[in-house]
């Protein structure tokens, strides 16, 4: 299942602005591009609905949410 | 269907699901003798203004938002804004006293035009002031909340310093209106449902207040608590510490509800509840700036719970992520849109009230985060502080604001007098320092 397209749709559309969002990097740093702490839970409910994965609170750090690879990883992780 | 008089060209703005909310509290504020939802977002500022470049600025600003000139009217049961085409009202203002007095004397200059009071049906919703003093200047914008909230007002000065002004053009329309014309009838009645258990389970608990409320006139005071960077990092670090990255605003918000413990609050009944509002913009988006695009929340906790810290994050972190899992965040969007259809008055009561009768809200709160501008300067002078007012209902007749600025924590303590004393503001300062920088020991010990 393609975890990236949907997330970056839900992350640049919800969380995040930029002026293109085609131009916007999966390395680029979410936090400096102004996701806060209630789209960082917006994000872990997205993620739980969307790809049947359970993301601990407790691992909720700045390495898992900086950027679209990160988050991904992330729900990669969670879902093996 | 969308609003089509949200759109800037029609001369008449109809105020929005959103705006309705601040309308039916300035309506309330109004009714306690005070002077209406007259909010304050100020730039402490180093240096001289270009006068003459920030007036030209303003005179683009207007042309580019032209709703910013303008009265409110009413057309049947629709309230909007009629544009009138005047300039932007700006004030100058001198500091009196000597350098050891100035500073209190802008200080007072900047209380006394929240706390001026005028017909919301003839007043400007925004002006600007210019309050001048040989340390530091001060520029005040003003405005009536039903016009903009807190975001929008930044936008307004991220507008003022920008090279790329076009940014900030389209996308002019609610967006409690985008989410609410998205779901189905059926799916909306479904959300309102849900807001309707939210309320319902918010109201089983009475809450405390830090005044019975008084009936007479009030007047805004406000006092600044700021950090410095070292104790700032302490802070953050105790919040990530506590409640996780996910959670900050709630470290504040737990901070808080201790600290009122600590002072004591002159009416207690089952718990403190904190209101606050949940903005739908997408953070650091240049639209849309006007109107108010908010949905509230709410953290509430009883006394045991407050009463051991530990307890009482988890609790908070729990109550948080279950309003989200639940979709609560979105529910009163449908009660939103159903609000523009009541008399302020009923609006009013049903925003404040709990079904026993009590004020719903112990105490405003907000968490502005982090304020950067694309420049430190202004015109020529150098930003090197900003300050947050609100006028608020009485009762509470307290809000404590929380904002960041170039790495400083601040907040603002708002609070009405005679209803809320100096010393009491004082007394929750002190306690919420401890709390903040974790310092102070479990209250149950």
């Amino acid at each position: 299942m393609d975890i990236k397209t949907p997330l970056r749709q839900f992350v640049l559309t919800e969380l995040v602005y930029c002026d293109d969002i085609n131009n916007f990097g999966d390395t680029e740093d979410l936090l400096e591009a102004g996701m806060d702490s209630m789209g960082i839970m917006r994000l872990i409910m997205f993620a739980e609905r969307e790809f049947k994965v359970t993301l601990p609170d407790t691992e909720v750090e700045p390495d898992s949410v900086r950027s679209i690879n990160a988050l991904v990883g992330w729900i990669e992780e969670h879902k093996k | 269907m969308i609003d089509r008089t949200a759109l800037s060209d029609n001369p008449f703005r109809r105020l929005n699901p959103s705006d309705q909310v601040l309308l039916a509290i300035d309506h309330e504020i109004r009714n306690d003798g005070n002077a209406g939802s007259n909010c304050g977002f100020a730039l402490e500022l180093e240096g001289e203004l270009d006068l003459v470049a920030f007036q030209q600025s303003l005179i683009d600003l207007q042309t580019h938002f032209p709703s910013l000139s303008s009265r409110l009217e009413q057309r049947g049961k629709t309230f909007g804004w009629q544009r009138i085409d005047e300039a932007i009202p700006f004030y100058q203002h001198t500091a009196r006293g000597d350098k050891s007095s100035e500073a209190d004397d802008q200080h007072q200059t900047l209380l006394s035009i929240i706390n001026k009071a005028e017909p919301i049906k003839t007043a400007a919703p925004l002006d600007f002031h210019l309050i001048k003093g040989s340390q530091c200047n001060i520029l005040l914008l003003r405005w009536l909340h039903p016009l903009l909230d807190a975001r929008g007002a930044k936008l307004l000065f991220d507008y003022l310093l920008s090279n790329n002004r076009s940014r900030y053009t389209g996308k002019d329309i609610s967006l409690v209106e985008q989410r609410l014309y998205h779901w189905s009838w059926w799916e909306r009645l479904k959300i309102a449902w849900l807001g309707r258990q939210y309320n319902n389970q918010i109201d089983a608990l009475n809450s405390d207040l830090p005044t019975a409320g008084s009936v007479g006139k009030q007047q805004l005071q406000c006092i600044n608590q700021y950090f410095n960077a070292e104790q700032t990092s302490l802070i953050m670090a105790k919040a990530t510490e506590t409640v996780g990255m996910g959670y900050k605003s709630l470290y504040f918000i737990g901070c808080l509800m201790r600290a009122l413990r600590t002072a004591g609050m002159a009416v207690e009944n089952d718990a403190i509840c904190v209101p606050y509002a949940f903005n739908l913009r997408q953070p650091n988006a240049p639209v849309p700036v006007l109107g108010n695009h908010v949905s509230i929340l709410f953290s509430q906790a009883p006394h045991a719970v407050i009463d051991n810290r530990e307890s009482l994050f988890k609790h908070l972190c729990k109550q948080y992520a279950q309003t989200i899992r639940r979709g609560l965040d979105y529910s009163f969007l449908p009660w939103m849109w159903v609000g523009r259809w009541m008399s302020l008055e009923k609006y009013g009561s049903i925003l404040r009230q709990q079904k026993s009768g009590g004020e719903r809200g112990s105490v405003w709160f907000s968490d502005i985060g982090e304020m950067r501008f694309s420049s430190e300067q202004f015109f020529g002078a150098r930003i090197t502080g900003v300050r947050h007012l609100c006028l608020l209902t009485s009762p509470p007749s307290f809000a404590v604001l929380f904002g960041q600025f170039q790495g400083k924590l601040s907040i603002a303590y708002n609070f009405l007098q005679p209803d809320i004393s100096n010393e009491w503001v004082n007394k929750v300062d002190s306690a919420l320092q401890h709390e903040l920088l974790d310092t102070k020991d479990d209250l149950t010990n």
